[in-house]
């Protein structure tokens, strides 16, 4: 063959390959349809069947109302607003509809870069109200599920009572306790800003000293899931770990045992604790926001809020839903009081991204 | 030519990389100044740097030191192995040692006290060592195969004195050998993101390439983050200098090294231990993957789950695509990258241009987090170019690489050949078609797998830039194990590792003579 025919064989099939994917790569982009959502990959997966039950939320809402759902996890709730703050950055518009799982915190960071939507779903009666308030009064996150941080231990391996975070400062305990990277994980900063009320407003000190004295001794984890597994892993030796209130409920149902146990902070004779609140946002120019309201209605709605309970181990926050008996071991937020009061939504606004900073800064040492 | 060269370099490195200098901001530095842990992760990640590159000249260079030095049929498996090793995507390595010596790992659940090669400071330098003791290995062989055989016979004429000859002829011709090792391995340290974030886990055990990652990613601070990268870059600058400087001293290896066979009786039993130790240590997490891939860690039995799980399509709502799309894009972009970086390099070496050929390395002075900030800065505002930027950067990654490897080619090419060419007025476009080109086939096979295999298993740039649909298999092992989907994430792992064991395999047959 010619050398010159050779060459152009070569540079069209290359062009021909390269507009393939270039088409393959826009087809795959283009959503049409479908309902976007963005949530963290734990959501409902902890029952007896997620399978069956991931159906019955996405699969039944698809049935019911004749729209196609797709559903994107990310490691932690967080990762959930960072993708659509970059694709809103980058594009102007974002691809998802819906987030779910962002909680106190993360909205208010949410709202603060511009971008939820304010939605009230018309069955909103069935939230308490104090709940949608605590969350955000607003109206931007509409809450689902919440409950207590805690700290949470395996009784076969230590006994945990009326802890304060002050003994952690001793660096045998300190060096039992795993936790979680406030920069990367929602149960990690709402321990953050437990710690930060809990010092700053009622030992009225500087919080950074906690973190300088546990950190050479504390392992932090990027997630939830890294933490509970270095949890459940014997031979890591850190039997205490940064989760929730509900957890010895999970222990109870599945070992009929509260192995698992779990611990407020206690102070002068008074519990205290960070009540996490998570919900469901729909995303400011939503591209199928018709649809994305009617998921909200159905995500608060008892046919979703049944699973709650058992399969996100957290307190439904519909208040038609009837608890299960193994909820008599979580802690209440009823039972403690909340340091979220302690800390205002403002104040949470101006200083989120200088406390995280700050604790990168000690963390670093 | 020289126009297309330039307007491709311009598009795959130059453009991109500027544009980073042109979005620095006071702002962004003076805030920088103020942060801690710039002062803490630079502690670290100089120290970290420092002991990953000791350790892996004195341990790469011990065996090379005793493969230069004797008679073994380990010689061509440990260099294999080593090549493997040197080259084998980071995300792999880092989740081989977590598996392997991570808490409850396949080997420190019998064995505890190893559990510092995969936690911590000292997970990190293992890691380190994993990686770059093969380079002082070749190295440091290379150098001392390279001593001239009349120099090595005058001096024996004093008797064959181990101590004396290595006082007199070996060190000398090690040093230059193991100086740039040291550099080299110091410069990939130092630049370590996914060692770091796996094993390290904890900010104080972040190199400045991760925070980098974290500030652009978490902190959503692109100003701080080109701070930052500032800082990085000249260091890295510095130390690119250096190993540029210095490996101009460095003795090229001969086709077939002789063999001195010089150690004897107990050194000899002793030297082959240590050799078998490191291959062992090398081995070793590629081992691991494959097993982890098979066994359920949970129910202890043995399946073909992890694969199902993966074909099947099990984990694409984590993924956020199918794995047939994952397979698409990495094999596209390393087959783009391929065709992009090879065509660059054979431009450069027939131009043979002194600028232009620095031109090609320069990018050895950017670390993979800084690439992938400049291609964010200039490709992501639209989003049909987000796959274009993944190709630039691992397109700039190979480069240094692949235009060396193809420049050594030509240069072997017999000169007769090009002035007979001359002479029958053979020129230009066809000249390099019809005469040069023929002439290549191997170092361009070789090139081409080089380009291959650091695409295939590129994770910096990757992770700052990919979204969904881009995700490639090594973003696919970091997030399943970050979802805690093990025997996935060992699937994933083995797929990539199979892909690019064959690839290398095929560059050990061939190298010695090409890179």
């Amino acid at each position: 063959m010619n050398w010159k025919l050779r060459m152009a064989f070569i540079i069209i099939a290359i062009i021909i390959f390269t507009a393939g994917y270039a088409y393959y790569f826009s087809t795959t982009q283009r959503l049409e349809s479908e309902l976007v959502i963005y949530t963290y990959e734990s959501l409902l997966k902890w029952g007896d069947d997620p399978e069956a039950v991931y159906n019955a939320v996405f699969k039944g809402f698809e049935e019911k109302y004749g729209v196609t759902v797709k559903v994107v996890e990310f490691p932690d709730a967080r990762d959930t607003l960072l993708a659509v703050i970059e694709e809103i950055n980058l594009y102007g518009e974002p691809k998802a509809d819906i987030i779910i799982g962002l909680d106190n915190i993360l909205v208010e960071e949410a709202k603060g870069r511009g971008i939820l939507d304010r939605y009230i779903p018309p069955n909103i009666d069935v939230i308490p109200k104090d709940l949608r308030d605590a969350l955000d009064p607003d109206g931007y996150s509409i809450p689902y599920d919440y409950g207590l941080i805690a700290f949470v231990f395996d009784r076969e391996r230590i006994v945990l009572e009326d802890i304060s975070l002050e003994d952690f400062e001793d660096p045998a305990l300190a060096s039992l306790l795993v936790a979680e990277d406030p920069s990367r994980s929602s149960t990690g900063i709402s321990f953050l800003l437990m710690e930060i009320a809990f010092y700053e407003k009622i030992l009225g000190t500087d919080w950074r000293d906690w973190w300088i004295s546990v950190r050479d001794y504390i392992n932090v984890q990027p997630s939830w899931g890294d933490a509970y597994n270095i949890f459940f892993t014997e031979e890591a030796n850190r039997p205490i770990v940064v989760s929730y209130g509900t957890d010895p409920a999970y222990s109870f149902y599945f070992y009929n045992s509260t192995r698992y146990d779990a611990v407020v902070l206690s102070f002068e004779g008074k519990d205290y604790a960070w009540l996490q609140i998570e919900g469901i946002s729909i995303v400011k120019d939503a591209p199928h926001r018709k649809a994305a309201e009617k998921f909200v209605e159905w995500f608060i709605s008892e046919d979703v809020q049944q699973y709650m309970a058992l399969n996100n181990w957290m307190y439904p926050a519909n208040k038609n839903i009837e608890l299960p008996s193994s909820y008599e071991y979580a802690i209440h937020p009823d039972e403690v009081i909340a340091l979220n009061q302690y800390l205002s939504k403002q104040e949470i606004r101006d200083n989120l991204k200088d406390w995280l900073k700050e604790w990168i800064n000690i963390m670093s040492g | 030519m020289a126009s297309l060269y330039i307007i491709i370099y311009l598009l795959m490195f130059l453009l991109p990389s500027l544009l980073i200098l042109l979005r620095i901001d006071l702002d962004g530095i003076f805030r920088l100044l103020h942060l801690d842990f710039l002062l803490n992760s630079f502690i670290f990640t100089v120290s970290q740097s420092l002991w990953s590159s000791i350790l892996s000249v004195i341990i790469g260079g011990a065996a090379g030191y005793i493969l230069a030095l004797s008679e073994t049929k380990l010689s061509s498996i440990l260099r294999g192995v080593g090549l493997a090793s040197f080259m084998a995507p980071p995300i792999v390595v880092a989740y081989g040692f977590t598996l392997l010596y991570g808490e409850a790992g396949l080997i420190t659940q019998f064995i505890p006290i190893l559990s510092f090669l995969g936690t911590g400071f000292s997970g990190i330098v293992a890691a380190h060592v994993f990686y770059n003791s093969p380079l002082a290995m070749n190295l440091v062989f290379a150098g001392l195969s390279g001593i001239p055989r009349d120099e090595f016979d005058a001096m024996s004429i004093y008797g064959r004195n181990l101590r004396y000859l290595t006082r007199k002829i070996f060190i000398p011709y090690l040093l230059p050998s193991a100086f740039a090792s040291f550099l080299l391995t110091f410069l990939y340290s130092f630049t370590s993101l996914a060692i770091p974030l796996v094993i390290g886990g904890k900010p104080s055990l972040w190199t400045i390439e991760a925070y980098i990652y974290w500030i652009m990613k978490y902190l959503l601070d692109t100003k701080l983050a080109i701070a930052l990268t500032l800082v990085q870059l000249l260091i890295m600058a510095l130390f690119a200098y250096l190993y540029l400087y210095f490996s101009k001293s460095l003795i090229s290896p001969e086709i077939s090294p002789y063999r001195i066979g010089f150690l004897r009786g107990w050194q000899r039993y002793i030297s082959l231990s240590y050799l078998i130790i490191l291959l062992l240590y090398l081995v070793m997490p590629f081992i691991s993957i494959l097993y982890s891939s098979f066994r359920n860690p949970y129910t202890n039995t043995f399946t073909l789950e992890g694969y199902m799980e993966v074909f099947g399509g099990r984990f694409s709502n984590i993924l956020g695509t199918s794995h047939i799309n994952i397979l698409i894009n990495t094999f596209y972009y390393a087959f783009m990258v391929t065709i992009i970086s090879i065509s660059l390099s054979i431009v450069l070496s027939y131009l043979n241009n002194m600028y232009l050929n620095l031109s090609a390395l320069l990018p050895l002075a950017f670390s993979p987090v800084t690439l992938g900030l400049g291609m964010y800065l200039f490709y992501l505002n639209v989003p049909e170019f987000r796959w274009v930027a993944i190709v630039a950067a691992h397109v700039a990654a190979s480069l240094p690489l692949v235009s060396r490897s193809i420049d050594i080619g030509f240069t072997r090419i017999p000169k007769e050949l090009l002035e007979a060419s001359e002479v029958f007025n053979v020129r230009g476009l066809y000249r390099l078609l019809k005469v040069i080109l023929p002439l290549m086939k191997e170092p361009l096979m070789i090139a081409a797998s080089l380009a291959l295999v650091v695409s295939l298993g590129e994770f910096g740039a990757t992770l700052l830039l990919h979204n969904p649909q881009t995700t490639t298999l090594s973003i696919a092992i970091y997030k399943l194990r970050a979802a805690r989907r093990f025997m996935a994430a060992s699937a994933e792992a083995s797929i990539l590792m199979a892909i690019t064991m064959i690839i290398l395999i095929y560059i050990a047959r061939k190298s010695g003579r090409w890179i």
